[in-house]
């Protein structure tokens, strides 16, 4: 992909980012913020779900919720009388899983008394721990938003303070990514499961699960970011501490840094993570490619719920030369109140009360899906809105899009990128995460700049490449009880237009 | 290696940042922050209103009217002009209306503010309500009735709602089918007319631009609205409310969604600022409020619980506990979360949990000026809730000086374990053995939204 410059506006948001590099391969960056006395921090690492081991799935977002349990000083009484405790109940955890594993000859006595020494000691290990105190640490200095996020292609973890307690941060973060406690874990493994629960109760949530199941058969992105249950009921600490061991890397890392940056903001940072040492060579990259489609895949969710409809076709990602040609073409389809799936399913057609069109799930540092979102509208079904969804593809794919429709998008997706950077934790999370996945804060500011040299040629070419029938995954949530699979419905049944009002 | 929890920084002198207040010649006020640190506006204006204000048979009709605003556009610019043209310059207006305000957002590129405000103008001053726009509005409101019910998280919270402040009452109620059918274009013309005037509008503006040309821009496209005869509705009351007890939703789901509580206080209560620091110390704030410790940390029953007191202008505000846990765990949970509620009567709260929410709080002083948005938005929020414009510093103030005896005593005023709501949606099979120990349960059913 060629270098494109940035449009006037980006380019002087750039020009107030400061990117430094240690000599262990962590990236800094630093973006002054005037008027303000906060600095608010992003620490991304570029391990995510995707890089999880076969068996394992869930342990990026697990470890990311171990990470809050502090380390040899933060979080414990002692952590010299804990530390046998904890290898105490790792060693019970995983006799009753070998146990267990026996299936119906495991000797249910045995487990009962092993159980009840587990209870015991995970009582005592409790009595050592300060619960919480990684985050009380935080608060005490009137820290805002502790929190973190695991994404399919990485994790961060974000905080703000009070712009004199940087040095509170590196001591805290420095001594998280050296010597982290994986205590509590047992506890926190049951926290993980419950939030799968809601999100497994979640409409929403089911739709994105069943698509990444469908639409990848082979690349890591058909897992979703929580895992599978039967997973997070058989991890271990110790798998944990590998993964943490071989994953949470310098050269992997960045923080970004966001508000009053002082003098010696850089010069802090660089004190605390210059001995950070690189763990010897990186894990293997994911190198799945998935293979090519060659036909239409269904499947249908059932839940207590009103139908809801998903359709995604497979597409290449950054680095490729039709990122942002895919971009802009899903942008008219589905971003916004005038893109074709809303002016056309919604406002004309009226058989959904919402569509649109993004791309980038599951992720964004792997091939990817363009995928489409319509939740009909009783009556009408997802059958019809599919149909209806066709031929507003059709359109494109038979008469292009215009010149006009393609600057929209453009100032459109520019605006967004704004949009996105104007709170100062979320830029921070957003800058650290593309340094991190991606590897250049840059992409995509320069993104726009690509979008911005698009023809309507452009779109064209990559609608009709991409968006065959043969390629594509098709989702349909059914309320339960209804029919498993629906016919699929001629477009010609669709409701006629309605009539334009003379008033309109 | 420094140890982190030893550490001591100066307290941070903070130099507060105010939004300026302007009024313009018909009346209207407008709070404006400029940041120039990006080239973008967001700006927002309210209106004294509400959905509580909608006629009994016509449940829906102020929110309706919000949406057909925006969709139908204006005399200057059709709906799907509008549309097409907030898109061509990545700007939006959004409007909405809740339960005791109508509300107008807007986003833009700085170099868009003088069209946005004038679109924005015209969206308040002269929606054209076109009936094919109006039909689309009714459409979209019936499916979002149908859809309501969806998300059991969301069943939670409105089933707690209309249990606390009446399944039929103005603050409690939800509008059926029927309604929204019935709702004409003139109900919403007129409405629109009643309630959308300069006199009750108060303004936020932050963001990239020169306040007096903002001024300039805002007097051009509002300045020459007139202002009519202020006409405030009565403010109707809660009442109806289900009696207290539990209540389960029944749904075939993989974990209960659970919100205990009961009505609690006004927004100018004198007992609002303990109140609040009673609110932190049990669940609204950190990993170390008790809920999240307990339930959370300690047992890994939760993955979400937490507490809100949220005091409101107008009627009592509510006090609710949110958690989702397991059918199998469901009887240690609930049990543990009672006992935090009974607690807090019983004893004073120890001094190292009080402090800690109170630090966070004193020493977050700067996160209440970070944002220019925030700024300009709390003073407009303040004027239109009838707040002192200094009550950012108040309120703090309250909540720093309130003692452990304070969150005793008020703990024992405002929290009423005998008058709590418990609402659980869930399997009923799963869910009744455990809930069946503490107390009779009653079914509360998804209302009926076809008709009434």
């Amino acid at each position: 992909m060629t270098t494109t410059a940035l449009t006037a506006e980006l380019q002087s948001f750039a020009d107030t980012v400061v990117e430094r590099k240690l000599k262990n391969g962590l990236t800094v960056l630093l973006i002054p913020r005037e008027g303000v006395a906060t600095v608010h921090f992003a620490f991304a690492f570029g391990v995510g779900a995707v890089d999880e081991p076969d068996g394992r799935t869930g342990i990026a977002h697990l470890y990311e919720h171990m990470a809050f349990k502090g380390t040899e000083a933060v979080g414990t009484k002692s952590w010299r009388k804990e530390r046998p405790l904890l290898r105490k109940l790792d060693e019970m955890d995983g006799a009753m899983m070998a146990e267990r594993a026996r299936g119906p000859a495991a000797d249910a006595g045995r487990l009962e008394r092993l159980k009840k020494r587990f209870d015991r000691v995970e009582a005592q290990a409790e009595k050592l721990v300060e619960p919480n105190e990684f985050d009380a640490v935080y608060a005490r200095h009137g820290g805002q938003w502790l929190n973190a996020f695991t994404s399919q292609d990485m994790t961060c973890y974000i905080i703000a303070l009070p712009s004199n307690r940087v040095r509170l941060w590196t001591a805290m973060e420095g001594a998280r990514v050296r010597m982290p406690i994986l205590r509590q874990f047992y506890r926190e493994r049951n926290v993980v499961i419950e939030e799968l629960r809601i999100g497994r109760d979640s409409p929403q949530w089911r739709l994105y699960e069943e698509l990444g199941v469908l639409a990848f058969t082979a690349h890591p992105y058909r897992i979703p970011v929580v895992g599978w249950l039967s997973d997070l009921q058989r991890m271990t600490r110790t798998d944990l501490e590998g993964f943490f061991r071989s994953r949470y890397r310098p050269d992997r890392a960045v923080i970004a840094a966001v508000g009053a940056i002082g003098k010696d903001t850089f010069k802090l940072i660089e004190r605390e993570f210059s001995g950070w040492k690189v763990p010897g060579e990186p894990a293997r990259p994911v190198v799945t490619v998935e293979p090519e489609q060659n036909g239409e895949r269904r499947a249908v969710i059932h839940m207590q719920a009103n139908p809801a409809l998903a359709v995604a076709w497979p597409i290449p990602t950054w680095g490729h030369p039709d990122k942002a040609a895919l971009d802009a073409l899903s942008s008219v389809l589905g971003n916004g109140l005038s893109s074709r799936l809303h002016a056309g399913l919604v406002k004309k057609r009226r058989v959904a009360v919402s569509a649109a069109a993004f791309t980038e799930f599951p992720g964004e540092r792997y091939p990817n899906l363009l995928t489409i979102m319509a939740w009909p509208r009783a009556p009408h079904t997802p059958a019809e809105c599919e149909a209806a969804a066709y031929e507003e593809i059709e359109t494109v794919t038979r008469d292009g899009v215009s010149p006009r429709e393609v600057t929209k998008v453009a100032n459109l997706l520019e605006a967004q990128r704004f949009q996105q950077l104007q709170d100062n934790t979320f830029m921070a999370a957003e800058l650290a995460g593309a340094q991190a996945t991606l590897g250049d804060w840059r992409t995509r500011l320069r993104w726009v700049g690509d979008l911005r040299k698009l023809t309507p040629d452009d779109v064209l070419r990559v609608a009709r490449e991409y968006l065959v029938p043969r390629r594509r995954s098709v989702i349909t949530l059914l309320p339960t009880g209804s029919p498993a699979s629906t016919p699929a419905v001629p477009a010609a049944s669709i409701d006629p237009l309605l009539p334009e009002h003379p008033d309109a | 290696m420094t140890d982190p929890r030893k550490l001591k920084f100066p307290r941070l002198e903070v130099k507060p940042r105010e939004a300026t207040r302007h009024v313009l010649r018909n009346g209207i006020v407008v709070h404006a922050v400029e940041d120039h640190s990006l080239p973008v506006v967001n700006l927002g204006i309210l209106f004294r209103a509400g959905t509580i204000h909608d006629p009994a048979d016509r449940a829906g009709l102020g929110s309706m009217t919000a949406t057909a605003m925006r969709l139908g556009g204006s005399r200057l610019l059709p709906g799907d002009a509008l549309d097409e043209e907030m898109d061509s310059m990545g700007s939006s207006i959004d409007t909405g209306m809740d339960d005791d305000q109508f509300s107008l957002y807007g986003w833009t590129l700085a170099r868009h503010l003088p069209r946005e405000l004038e679109l924005m103008a015209s969206v308040l001053r002269e929606p054209a309500f076109p009936p094919e726009k109006v039909e689309l509005t009714r459409l979209q409101e019936l499916e979002m009735i149908q859809r309501r019910w969806d998300n059991p998280q969301q069943v939670a919270s409105l089933q707690f709602r209309r249990a606390v402040y009446g399944p039929s009452s103005p603050w409690g109620r939800l509008g059926t089918a029927a309604q929204a059918k019935a709702v004409t274009r003139d109900e919403m013309v007129s409405l629109h007319r009643a309630f959308c005037r300069p006199e009750t509008a108060i303004m936020t503006v932050a963001g990239s631009f020169e306040t007096a040309a903002l001024l300039r821009d805002l007097e051009r496209f509002l300045g020459d609205w007139n202002p009519g005869p202020a006409t405030p509705a009565p403010v109707p009351e809660p009442g109806g409310a289900l009696p207290p007890g539990i209540y389960l939703v029944p749904r075939e789901i993989g974990q209960a969604n659970i919100r205990i509580g009961h009505l609690s206080i006004e927004l100018d209560h004198p007992d609002h600022c303990p109140l609040k620091l009673l609110d932190m110390v049990l669940g609204n704030g950190t990993f170390n409020s008790r809920l999240f410790r307990d339930i959370r940390t300690k047992r890994g029953l939760a993955y979400s619980v937490w507490s809100r007191i949220q005091p409101r202008a107008l009627v009592p505000g509510t006090f609710t506990i949110g958690c989702g846990t397991k059918y199998e765990t469901l009887d240690e949970a609930l049990p543990a979360i009672l006992g935090h509620v009974k607690d807090l009567r019983a004893r004073e709260a120890a001094d190292d949990e009080v402090k800690l929410a109170k630090d966070q709080l004193d020493h977050g002083l700067a996160f209440e000026f970070q944002s220019a948005w925030s700024v300009a938005w709390r003073a407009a929020w303040y004027e239109y809730s009838g707040l002192p414009a200094d009550w950012l510093m108040r309120e703090r103030e309250g909540v720093l000086a309130a003692t452990k005896a304070d969150i005793l005593r008020v703990a024992k005023a405002h929290l009423h374990p005998d008058k709590l709501i418990l609402v659980f949606v869930g399997d009923p099979a799963k869910c009744r053995p455990a809930l069946e120990r503490f107390g009779t349960v009653r079914e509360l059913p998804i209302p009926d939204q076809s008709s009434g």
